[in-house]
């Protein structure tokens, strides 16, 4: 049997025109769109809950965290439950992204550290930049991304 | 091997708190001698277990200490205050040793030694001063074992048949037995005939005799002088007593054995007969709660299916299972339930030290401890109750001088009680102390900035200040309270568990804290509310009345204010306040709530009814959402979520910053 070293799968995602990519160790699974129940007065972050056979799953707005504009949800939009690691404990939630790409493997030796300028983003938030073929996906530190602090702010 | 030693653990700390309370107790009694025996056979017992699971430490320290109490216990004389206090340090060392399994850092090998030392002191000086009988100053367990135990005898006695004919009564015999020493009397009724072929002038009975150690044998052949040509008798010496409760042939009279001997060997009573309760780690109830909870929400799934699909079979295995499945809920809420007794024994340990730390003498009385609450509820309840007792004693009772020349007692009082209403429970504790000096409260928040020089607040408003984060009336900080974990944290704790707090104080009389407490806090009754086509559960607890209301009666807005039975009620409208800009149009319902003993108006679209909510949390991304305590999900999956009336309330005088007056 041959074991790939090094070598991690990672689910890759749109959210407007940019790609980026999760750990699918930290992917639990992929729901369609489902009616979400709001909290009242929450950030617009959070966007609600829904039930997760008969379990209460939190929802945030991926687009919204990232300072996308919210676009009216479309066939192709998506729930994606993660695990989220706290540090003393895991928890569930989902995030909405506009379309679930694939899943792709990609070597570590091709994935370089975040440029710290010139990015758009939070640099906690990546973890480092993937080399798909010739283009580059933003590999996301969600622990960092869906942490429990940074949820309201 | 872990598991056992995670139960040697539980075990022991509950013999040692057991030790301490019987120890408690002995102070006010010096004079009860069962108490004497409960702590001795505890303590045997914590020896035993530890020298089973090889701490050897551990069971050679409880040794010592047994030995204190096997002395009084035989010397029967009442237990001196000094050695009260060195067996509650012991106690102290000994939940550490245990905790610890057996291993100690630098600090407490010394405590160790000095206890140790202090121990064995006793049991010398004790040896000195007591009658002389017992000689040896050094208790080997072996040495114990051989006095005690070497010389019981077992006592057969079969009188034949036509004894009570011969004219002699077996029971005086027994009687006589008796008089020689506490003697162990087991009757053997295997001979006894059916009622029809009885004779009543035979005797059937044999009997077992157990004799303690120390009885003169030829006393014995003498009781049965007059009998032994009318009886089987034989008298054996029996190797040591632990064989004793083996014998006893029939079950059902061993069973009541321990209720005979009640001042006999420790080893006997802690054989179990019957096992009346059983030990369950907690995560097993957890998830069975979380599984009945996944049952009542597939029950109102199912309800709602029957009730769309009206079939006549349907409806009643629908109705039955209802039943079943309420009757399985109540009982498995019923296993989650303790009695207040658990948190309120280390109070009294508490109250008793820091009392004598700070000079002042309190006295510490619990009523309705047996009230019974969630053991979740109850393991986020201790801390706070701890506080507020620290604070009784602290700050609440006076020195006994300054007591005096008020002319109160110079004991103080501390009362616990927690008593059952409706399906709460409530949680008081009162102090006869000096109480809060509203004005004093006055001075400091305004002083803190909290309210205004000119703020007019009663004086009941004043007091739940002191539920506001920093601050501390407190004028030094001392050991005891007032370490920056201030009543806002208690608040807090106790609002975690959905519960209230409230505080009383008259100045001079003493203050008394109320805390309101659910019985539960996984399901909750509920009235399910529809807002701007939203699920929303309101507490039942929390609710007054509802009343149906036109939108002219609400044409007021401005002030928020709408009249029922002549009685004006403030009320918010959810829907404005959970931004829908969109008025409803038709007729609404407002749910009377009450707030701080106010009432106060929810406006909502429509009252749906009554909902049993299982009530889940939201997560950790929602915990800063205080006005919702939870969600539930309804029959058809939709999610409701459950709302914190005194939150909602809260937040909405906050963003207005007004406050509410009746």
């Amino acid at each position: 049997m041959l074991i790939k070293e090094h070598t991690a799968s990672f689910l890759t995602f749109k959210l407007d025109n940019e790609v980026f990519a999760i750990n699918v160790n930290k992917v639990l699974e992929i729901l369609e769109m489902k009616p979400i129940t709001k909290a009242p007065k929450a950030p617009a972050f959070m966007k609600g809950v829904i039930n997760l056979r008969g379990n209460i799953l939190p929802v945030v707005d991926t687009r919204n965290k990232f300072g996308m504009e919210e676009i009216p949800f479309t066939i192709d939009t998506c729930i994606v439950v993660l695990n989220i690691d706290t540090g003393n404990e895991s928890l569930l939630i989902g995030a909405i992204v506009d379309s679930v790409q694939e899943v792709i493997e990609i070597p570590e030796e091709k994935i370089q550290p975040a440029p710290g300028i010139g990015i758009a983003f939070k640099e906690e938030f990546i973890k480092g930049m993937g080399k798909v073929d010739e283009s580059f996906v933003m590999i996301l530190n969600i622990d960092k991304v869906f942490s429990v602090e940074n949820a309201f702010n | 091997m872990d598991n056992f030693k995670i139960k040697y653990k539980e075990e022991s700390s509950e013999l040692i708190a057991e030790i301490e309370k019987s120890l408690l107790l002995m102070e006010n009694n010096p004079f009860d001698f069962t108490l004497t025996e409960q702590v001795f056979r505890a303590m045997h017992t914590l020896k035993g277990n530890s020298a089973m699971f090889g701490f050897k430490m551990i069971a050679d320290f409880t040794h010592h200490l047994e030995s204190i109490y096997e002395l009084i216990r035989a010397a029967k004389i009442k237990t001196p205050a000094a050695i009260i206090n060195i067996t509650l340090s012991a106690m102290d060392h000994l939940s550490l040793l245990v905790n610890n399994e057996g291993i100690l850092d630098e600090k407490s090998k010394e405590i160790h030694e000095k206890l140790s030392g202090e121990i064995i002191e006793i049991i010398t000086h004790f040896d000195q001063t007591a009658d002389g009988n017992k000689s040896d100053p050094v208790y080997e367990p072996a040495a114990i074992d051989a006095e005690n135990k070497s010389l019981a005898y077992h006592v057969f006695f079969k009188p034949h048949k036509d004894i009570l004919l011969k004219g002699i009564n077996p029971l005086c015999l027994i009687d006589a037995l008796r008089e020689l020493g506490p003697c162990k009397v087991v009757a053997n009724t295997d001979n006894i005939p059916s009622l029809e072929e009885c004779d009543p002038a035979s005797c059937y009975t044999s009997w077992d005799i157990y004799l303690p150690g120390g009885v003169d044998v030829t006393a014995v052949r003498e009781v049965f002088s007059f009998a032994e040509d009318k009886c089987t008798l034989e008298i054996n010496q029996v190797a040591g007593n632990d064989s004793v409760p083996a014998t006893p042939a029939q079950p059902a009279i061993s069973a009541t054995l321990p209720l005979q001997d009640h001042n006999e060997e420790p080893g006997l009573q802690n054989k179990k007969y019957v096992i009346s309760s059983i030990r369950v780690p907690s995560e097993r109830l957890d998830s069975l709660m979380s599984l009945v909870s996944e049952l009542m929400t597939l029950q109102a799934k199912l309800g709602m299916f029957t009730e769309q699909n009206p079939q006549l079979e349907l409806l009643a295995v629908t109705e039955n299972l209802e039943k079943i499945s309420t009757r399985l809920r109540d009982n498995a809420f019923s296993m989650c339930l303790v009695p207040v007794e658990n948190i309120v024994t280390p109070f009294h340990r508490l109250v008793r030290d820091l009392a004598a730390e700070l000079n002042k003498q309190i006295t510490f009385s619990a009523e309705g401890t047996e009230t019974e609450l969630d053991k979740n509820i109850m393991e986020g309840l201790s801390d706070p109750l701890m506080h507020l007792l620290r604070n009784s004693i602290d700050h609440g009772i006076e020195d006994p001088g300054t007591r005096e020349g008020l002319g109160k007692p110079a004991h103080g009082k501390i009362l616990f009680k927690a008593f059952c209403a409706g399906t709460n429970v409530y949680i008081e504790i009162q102090d006869d102390g000096k109480g809060i000096d509203p004005s004093k409260i006055r001075n400091k928040a305004i002083q803190k900035g909290i309210i205004g020089k000119d703020d007019v607040l009663t004086d009941k408003e004043l007091l739940n200040l002191i539920f506001l984060p920093g601050f501390s009336t407190a004028e030094q900080v001392s050991e005891i309270s007032g370490r920056g974990v201030g009543m806002d944290v208690v608040k807090r704790k106790i609002t975690d568990i959905r519960g209230q707090i409230k505080i009383n104080s008259i100045i001079n009389e003493g203050t008394t804290i109320t805390i309101k407490l659910p019985i539960t806090i996984s399901i909750i009754d509920g009235l399910l509310v529809k807002i701007n086509n939203d699920d929303f559960v309101i507490p039942i607890s929390a609710v007054d009345k509802c009343y149906e209301t036109s939108p002219s009666q609400l044409l007021n807005k401005l002030n928020n204010l709408v009249v029922f039975e002549g009685e004006q009620i403030p009320f918010i409208s959810l829907r404005d306040e959970f931004g829908s800009s969109a008025n409803f149009g038709g007729n609404q319902e407002i749910v009377i709530v009450n707030y701080d003993e106010k009432k106060v108006g929810l406006l909502v679209d429509r009252v749906v009814g009554k909902f049993q909510a299982v009530l889940k949390p939201l997560g950790k991304h929602f915990q800063h959402m205080d006005n919702i305590s939870g969600a539930t999900i309804l029959g058809d999956g939709k999610i409701a979520l459950v709302l914190d009336t005194n939150k909602v309330v809260e937040q909405f005088l906050y963003a207005k910053n007004l406050s509410i007056c009746s």
